[in-house]
């Protein structure tokens, strides 16, 4: 019995390599070793909400996802299935590995997860989905959590088979491999599901914070005419940090009914968009900060009506807060809390979604409306 | 009644009826012990978690002599030790910037121009549109004083599209029978509109409370067994380990009917009973629970000493130490016959409910803390397993757990191991605390974040509080019109009287061992 390193009170038994055929029977045995060796007689419960299928494709993405999987369990049980493509199976094309967290209770322990790994060939990937296929637990949800660099759509052959067994699919682009293109493609397959199927990108849950201090501070009945009259929005952002800007500056052109006029690169670090609404234009400009965490770090809204200007400064001041910046700002200054999230406590707040989230898709059809006009 | 969404296009198409507004929160004996031990906490944490409106700010009325500084001061010490998340050291600068004190008393007029002011200057410095929320967590005696000041001072805006809003959050208890109850909220209806009116029973506000809700309506499988054909009777406990404590003062006047029944009790009673309403909104909910209120069946002088027990604690032992009777607790008059202790049996004449017994019971000086709802459900016919009548299976029994723990379980039948047929009671938990892994809120928490938002869903109507009452001034006035003056005695740290247990034993029923 091993105790994670996450500083939760999670416990996992070390796991051991198995072929595919026997990954129920070593489940079985898993099982019956808990009761008989582990749980000393007390009660053993199971709590399981959901199938959690994860696809990763390197063993670097594998490690942080382990260290991931105690935090998610410990909030939302559930069966998980770790896929991972482009592996190193150490003996033939497919193997896999199975172990369970459990935890103690009050009245005995209760097993949060059953984890079954699964790692494949580069060669062998296309075998995933029908191996996460036939280990799903019935009667439960099932979530696909896209965790590769890859974006889903440019890996078919897994990607596509595995959203057809998925009540929802979660994904975060940021830090993919090339995000521009890789946002257009992913935009393109959201938006052609109009099925139950729940699309999701992490990304867009970064950003509440923000979503929800714009709308309040800048509020028509606090600050008169900002959102009416909004002509420049300066974004800063750390490195891998332009999905979030790209969505951001998409759920403001969707909410206000901008729409883009042109688009461009002005540096290597720097673009700029064009909006117009009832004829007047509206300028963005989005600059990537040379180093720092993948982050919206200042965001700056300047209006003015009838030539009274108006500005407020949000910029964040540590890890942990956002402040309006009171000398650049003509809204009253405050200071809120925003740790930016673990990407473990986003997905285990997005697995208990049950619909889908129309703001964050239209908030994409802009998205793609503004990668059109560049 | 001023909405941030209505004209806010980044909100358009959001569903915003249930986010909290920005708003200034007043509280009146804003230095007092439910201040400190609960409402700043919830403020807090709710503002650390980001779940406050971004302009947002506190205001302490009360006599104790304080500035700004002190009062933040007296929040972090309360905050430091009541809270459910520690202190964070580096939020709490900003985090105290919106805590303001004024002192003053009640009924000097003059200290309500001043409190008009000081919210305007607070209004201009977060940005809030005039929205405020009176918490009064003052003795009832004040509540009077209290309202007519607001509203002298012009401090209630009228119910409208336009105009921001102003709410009042009123403590129990509502009065101290029927009588007094009307005059509240006679004094409330002169000074605010009743959809600005919240009479909060922090009871309502727990998890596993609104999780009857979600239980009930949210599954198949409870609804159609929901009645008297599958149900055979529900107990409803809530147990004190704690005596009385430092509120002698005010519950020797009171007594554990005044004090729980009247209220918590009754209002779980009513989600348990309720019909399924057609619409979460406030008022369908309330009158889904009023309705339960008024199939409550009086008790007669006839029934009476077979279906209600008082009862009041005696020295004992509790957590391996003497604990004093209730008559020498510090500020309790020794010839007190206060209860301490209440098991009722009750009936809910309608369709639903009839013949159903509903055992509730609540005491000071238990065993231990704990809240709990039990369904006990009618045992299968006896025949197959349960053919041996001297040896009669367990019934099921569907219990809810409000608190220390708030989760549910089921007792089902199930065949032990073996070539044996043999059937073994087991329990089937749900906990909330170790299934999610996360903390719910706090009931004051959740409750004034829907003050903010306008939900009224989880407050008391004045037809509820008023109909309560009307049951309970019943067994008041039967009690005070009794010739004995006797009250029997439970020892501390025992589950109560040995009459309690005559009442629902007189069944063949058990009270559950919790």
């Amino acid at each position: 019995m091993t105790k994670q390193q996450s500083g939760f009170d999670i416990l996992t038994h070390p796991s051991r390599l198995i072929r595919i055929a026997d990954i129920d029977s070593e489940l079985a045995g898993l099982w019956k070793q808990f009761n008989e060796d582990i749980s000393e007689g007390k009660t053993v419960m199971r709590a399981c909400m959901s199938n959690l299928i994860i696809y990763c494709d390197s063993i670097e993405e594998l490690q942080q996802i382990s260290h991931e999987i105690p935090e998610i369990v410990d909030i939302h049980p559930a069966r998980v299935l770790l896929l991972m493509g482009n592996g190193q199976p150490s003996d033939g094309k497919i193997e896999a590995l199975v172990t369970m967290y459990y935890q103690p209770v009050s009245a005995g322990w209760q097993v949060c997860a059953e984890r079954i790994d699964v790692i494949a060939s580069p060669d062998s990937i296309e075998y995933l989905p029908s191996v996460a296929r036939s280990h799903l637990i019935g009667d439960l949800p099932t979530t696909v959590w896209w965790v590769s660099r890859q974006p889903p759509p440019n890996v078919p052959a897994v990607f596509l088979e595995l959203a057809e067994l998925a009540n929802q699919v979660i994904y975060d682009n940021i830090g993919w491999e090339n995000p521009l293109s890789g946002i257009t493609v992913m935009t393109r397959w959201v938006a052609a599901r109009q099925d139950s199927l729940i699309v999701y990108n992490l990304a867009w849950r970064r950003l509440t914070v923000f979503r929800k201090l714009i709308s309040q501070v800048l509020d028509p009945k606090v600050a008169p005419d900002a959102l009416n009259s909004l002509k420049e929005i300066t974004i800063e952002h750390g490195p891998h940090a332009l999905p979030l800007t790209w969505l951001l500056v998409g759920w403001l052109a969707y909410q206000l009914e901008w729409k883009p006029v042109t688009g461009k690169r002005v540096s290597s670090s720097e673009l700029f968009w064009r909006f117009r609404k009832n004829n007047t234009d509206i300028k963005v400009i989005a600059r990537r900060l040379p180093e720092g965490e993948p982050l919206i770090y200042e965001l700056m809204f300047d209006w003015s009506r009838s030539g009274k200007q108006g500005r407020a400064c949000f910029k964040r001041l540590d890890d942990e807060r956002i402040g309006i910046v009171e000398e650049r700002s003509t809204v009253p200054a405050r200071v809120f809390t925003a740790q930016p999230p673990h990407r473990s406590s986003l997905v285990t707040s997005q697995l208990a979604r049950r619909d889908r989230d129309k703001f964050f898709e239209n908030a994409l059809v802009a998205a793609n409306e503004m990668t059109d006009v560049f | 009644m001023f909405n941030a969404s209505s004209e806010n296009p980044l909100l358009a198409g959001t569903n915003t009826a249930n986010d909290p507004q920005p708003c200034i929160l007043v509280i009146f004996g804003g230095g007092g012990d439910l201040t400190r031990r609960k409402l700043l906490p919830a403020v807090y944490n709710q503002a650390l978690e980001g779940e406050l409106p971004a302009n947002f700010a506190v205001l302490g009325l009360a006599l104790e002599e304080m500035n700004d500084d002190d009062y933040r001061e007296f929040a972090r010490k309360g905050i430091e030790k009541h809270s459910r998340q520690p202190l964070d050291q580096a939020y709490w600068p900003d985090f105290e910037k919106r805590l303001h004190y004024l002192q003053g008393s009640f009924d000097d007029p003059d200290i309500y121009a001043q409190l008009k002011q000081r919210l305007d200057e607070i209004d201009k410095t977060f940005g809030i549109p005039g929205n405020r929320i009176f918490y009064l967590a003052i003795p009832p005696g004040l509540i009077e004083t209290c309202v007519s000041n607001i509203n002298h001072a012009g401090l209630v805006m009228p119910v409208d599209e336009t105009s921001p809003f102003t709410r009042i959050i009123v403590e129990k208890p509502i009065g101290k029978d029927l009588e007094s109850a009307r005059d509240v909220n006679a004094t409330l209806s002169k000074n605010f509109d009743e959809q600005q009116i919240y009479r909060i029973d922090h009871y309502l506000g727990k998890e596993t409370v609104q999780n009857i809700l979600a239980m009930r309506f949210g599954n198949a499988i409870f609804e159609p067994l929901w009645n008297s054909r599958y149900i055979d009777h529900v107990q409803i406990t809530v147990a004190e380990s704690e005596g009385v404590g430092t509120r002698a003062g005010y519950y020797d006047g009171a007594g554990a009917l005044r004090d729980m029944i009247q209220n918590h009790i009754l209002q779980l009673l009513t989600l348990i009973a309720m019909e399924p309403p057609w619409s979460m909104d406030a008022d369908v909910m309330r009158d889904h629970r009023q309705n339960v209120l008024n199939c409550l069946s009086p008790i007669s002088r006839k029934d009476f000493n077979s279906h209600v027990v008082r009862a009041q604690y005696g020295p004992g032992f509790q957590h391996g130490e003497d604990v004093p009777g209730y008559r020498r607790e510090t500020g309790v008059s020794q010839h007190s016959t206060t209860e301490t202790y209440v098991a009722i049996k009750l009936f809910i004449d309608n369709w639903r409910w009839s013949s159903v017994p509903f055992y509730i019971r609540t005491g000071k000086r238990m065993p231990k803390r704990a809240s709990e709802i039990a369904i006990q459900f009618k045992s299968v016919p006896p025949i197959l397993f349960n053919a041996n009548q001297e040896k009669p299976l367990e019934p099921n029994v569907l219990a809810l757990s409000i608190q220390p723990n708030e989760g549910l379980s089921l007792r089902i039948g199930t065949k032990l191991p073996g070539n044996k047929l043999r059937i073994y009671p087991v329990k089937m938990d749900f906990l909330y605390g170790s299934t999610f892994g996360e903390q719910s809120p706090e009931a004051y928490e959740r409750l004034l974040l829907d003050v903010m938002a306008g939900d009224a869903t989880l407050f008391m109507r004045r037809d509820s509080v008023e109909s309560s009452w009307v049951w309970i001034d019943n067994i008041l006035d039967i009690w005070a019109n009794s010739s004995s003056r006797w009250i029997p005695e439970y020892n501390a740290g025992t589950w109560g009287p040995l009459e309690a247990d005559r009442l629902i034993e007189t069944d063949n029923r058990k009270w559950r061992l919790l």
